[in-house]
């Protein structure tokens, strides 16, 4: 099991397009996906989860990745993260 | 993982529309890694309520002509009682499809998200997400309430 903590640094934080780049980055693997912020933990593979956790600019997003590939799955999703899910800064 | 379940929206003229165009751009449907190739099998049919309702099964029937032998159908409607979940629900009984009413922004998500999943229990997700989607955010000032009318 991977535990990688990403603040997001995008300026609308985890807005739906945002939620929805994320959930199409994790579902790519197999591994299972689990995010948590503000005392909440969801799935990340779940568009619905990602949005009620309404995470904004600055949150620290703790996330666990359990499988086979969840090395690539981390790689992938902080990229995603890091890179402001394609957004201008 | 399933075959992906066919979704059908049965609504009023410009929501289904609405709804699937907002989808897909929160799935980023233009992108070529849109949802793992998920955003297929969608389908609207907007009611026009000035027709016959054999003029609206017959537009139905010819929108699900080839789906005939198909099984994995999720039929989604807005407004229980009105023309187009009617014509939803003589389609749904003739074709034994499950039905669900109420179709809101995050149903038409949580189907997308979770389209490969077995019928059955994407319906439960599905009915289960939007239900829980309703909710309140903020509650309203409690001098409200306790003023006279």
């Amino acid at each position: 099991m991977i535990h990688q903590d990403i603040e997001l640094c995008n300026r609308l934080g985890l807005h739906a397009r945002a939620a929805g780049k994320l959930v199409n980055t994790a579902g790519r693997y197999a591994c299972e996906c689990w995010i948590s912020w503000n005392n909440r933990r969801i799935n990340g593979k779940s568009i619905m989860g990602l949005l009620t956790l309404a995470a904004p600019c600055g949150a620290t997003l703790s996330i666990e990745l359990d499988g086979a590939d969840e090395q690539e799955a981390c790689a992938a999703i902080t990229e995603l993260i890091n890179n402001r899910f394609g957004e201008p800064e | 993982m399933s075959q992906a379940v066919t979704l059908l929206l049965v609504t009023h003229p410009g929501i289904g529309t609405a709804l699937l165009a907002q989808a897909k751009r929160i799935f980023a449907a233009d992108t070529e890694q849109s949802l793992n190739g998920q955003l297929t099998d969608l389908y609207v049919l907007e009611v026009d309520d000035d027709l016959s309702a054999a003029q609206l099964d017959a537009q139905f029937e010819q929108l699900t002509a080839n789906w005939q032998e198909q099984h994995n159908v999720l039929l989604l409607t807005d407004l229980e009682g009105a023309t187009p979940a009617s014509l939803a629900l003589r389609q749904a009984r003739r074709h034994h499809w499950p039905l669900i009413t109420g179709l809101n922004l995050p149903m038409l998500l949580k189907a997308i998200n979770y389209q490969r999943i077995e019928l059955s229990e994407l319906v439960n997700e599905v009915l289960d997400s939007s239900q829980h989607a309703v909710r309140i955010l903020q509650a309203a000032p409690s001098s409200r309430l306790e003023q006279p009318h």
